[in-house]
């Protein structure tokens, strides 16, 4: 029923991605006007290239400026290339930026763009009323061992070992050129949506083992054991104590999961 | 099907006038608002999303339906728009005459079809899918165009005709395309309107367009150009009163100049219904 139109679409979607059947798309397009074919396709094969790169230079703008426009231009065009949009809004194009640019020959600027996707995601991720700070003080302490905790869905936990959060802050606040990207001891940060917008804050190593546990699903009493292999089992619940302290005062929880079933 | 919901004169809403519209202080009578934006899960744009639908008329415009597409229509993508109609309750949903998905890979743009009457069964048929889910009847827009296919049988203006009547839908007439493509094609954009089933335009889109000889190019960023304005008039002297706006998508200006822009369109308007 449609065959014509599967095929006619199919060739167009070749010649986008590739241009290399643009001589037999030509046969198919109306002459009118004067004007070459090999124009008239230019227009969409250039446009399609452009609102990519443009939507990924949207998206991506300390991976921009870090990279500079020639090697974003050509790193942006291969990842086109590689990568087709699967999703009906340009807002997820560059989901898989950051981790082609991991397994790839760019592989340096992959905590750039994971900073960066993780602060859009946070941007506009589902809304949920974060627990009053309060919440946890009124839980029997001999109940914080099986309590769990649900995120908000805003929340990213990334460990960085360049100077990303730097970079990042640079562009965000247009405070002039970006710093040359360099190596820097391990840095873990959380990434959210707070009042004012997303935000990125680093925090100590223990802490960081802490809400990476509990994030996962972990219960209080197990992140203190696994947190124990860590520190010590002396100062494991205090850490744990604190880790969850900064993240209700942060509004990073949502959630606090009653459980009092060991199994 | 000539009664028109909501008529005056609106803006495509951008993100530099988010949060002027969302406190309510844009002197307009609605706003067109591209769906796919505000298909997320939460966070500022919902936020403005509901705070400008508290205060003004809403049409909610896509650009990602594939209505002319060969791939199944996007049963995900439809059940998000259905919440966000849900949400807003709009005076109207739109779409593109266009395809712009293939083999599951959505290109973002709005690429032209054969206009043959397998193009005007098959996309009649995704349109009334739609408006099925939808529970509502959509309005479809010209695009502009910059090739057309040898193997159509019909110019663009019956096509379109053919499929708004073959899927009883509404049509949103973009007087700037119908200039754009009558240039890049050579046809006569006033004999363009004379196919035109008047009583299903139920919006106009204005616009401005980029001069790259020999071809135009629909790119929003410029001012209204002369011969749309002049299209305007003559579509309103057929058409009466039609919610008309303004789409400015790149190098946008000030918003007391795309404000000048739409009072023109309205003493135009008036002008024409006087006449």
């Amino acid at each position: 029923m449609t065959d014509n139109m599967h095929r006619l679409q199919s060739e167009f979607q070749t010649f986008l991605f590739s241009g290399r059947n643009e001589q037999e798309l030509q046969t198919r397009i109306a002459e009118s006007n004067d004007i070459p074919a090999t124009a008239r396709l230019a227009v969409y094969r250039n446009a399609y290239y452009i609102r990519l790169q443009e939507a990924l230079a949207h998206d991506f703008p300390t991976l921009l400026a870090v990279a500079g426009d020639a090697r974003f231009g050509k790193l942006s065009a291969r990842f086109i290339r590689a990568n087709p949009s699967r999703h009906p809004s340009l807002r997820d194009f560059g989901r898989a930026l950051p981790g082609w640019l991991r397994e790839g020959e760019e592989g340096d600027l992959a905590e750039v763009a994971a900073l960066e996707w993780a602060v859009l995601e946070a941007f506009d991720a589902a809304d949920h009323t974060p627990v009053a700070a309060e919440a946890l003080a009124q839980v029997p302490p001999e109940e914080w061992e099986y309590l769990g905790f649900d995120f908000h869905p805003s929340v990213s936990l990334l460990k960085v070992s360049c100077n990303v959060r730097e970079c990042w802050s640079v562009v965000r606040n247009d405070k002039g050129a970006v710093p040359a990207l360099r190596d820097t001891e391990e840095e873990r940060l959380v990434v959210w949506r707070a009042a004012c917008g997303p935000a990125v804050q680093a925090i100590e190593p223990a802490l960081f083992s802490a809400l990476l546990g509990l994030k996962d699903g972990r219960r209080f009493g197990e992140c203190c054991l696994q947190l124990a292999e860590q520190t010590s089992a002396e100062q494991a619940p205090a850490i744990a104590a604190q880790a969850l302290a900064l993240a209700c005062n942060s509004g990073w929880i949502t959630h606090i999961q009653h459980d009092t079933d060991q199994t | 099907m000539t009664q028109r919901v909501g008529t005056g004169f609106g803006l495509g809403l951008r993100p530099p006038f988010y949060q002027a519209a969302a406190a309510g202080e844009i002197p307009v009578d609605w706003f067109e608002l591209i769906s796919e934006n505000f298909m997320v899960a939460g966070g500022n744009p919902l936020r403005i999303l509901d705070a400008v639908a508290e205060r003004y008329p809403i049409a909610l415009h896509g650009v990602s339906m594939n209505l002319g597409g060969t791939d199944p229509l996007d049963k995900d993508y439809l059940q998000r728009l259905k919440a966000l109609v849900a949400r807003v309750e709009p005076v109207r949903v739109s779409d593109h005459l266009c395809w712009t998905r293939h083999g599951g890979h959505h290109l973002h743009d709005l690429l032209p079809l054969p206009y043959t009457e397998e193009a005007v069964s098959h996309v009649a048929q995704r349109i009334g899918i739609v408006q099925d889910v939808l529970q509502r009847r959509i309005l479809i827009e010209n695009v502009s165009s910059y090739a057309e296919f040898s193997q159509s049988s019909i110019n663009e203006s019956a096509f379109l005709a053919a499929v708004a009547e073959a899927a009883d839908c509404h049509i949103l007439l973009d007087v700037n395309n119908i200039v754009v493509s009558a240039h890049n094609h050579g046809f006569n954009a006033e004999a363009y309107l004379q196919d035109i089933p008047f009583d299903r335009v139920q919006q106009i889109h204005l616009a401005g367009h980029t001069v790259n000889e020999p071809l135009l190019i629909d790119t929003h960023d410029h001012p209204i150009a002369d011969p749309v304005w002049e299209l305007y008039r003559q579509t309103l002297h057929h058409l009466g009163a039609v919610p008309t706006m303004i789409e400015r998508d790149d190098n946008i200006p000030p918003l007391t100049e795309l404000l000048t822009e739409l009072d023109e369109a309205r003493q135009i308007s008036q002008r024409a219904l006087a006449a």
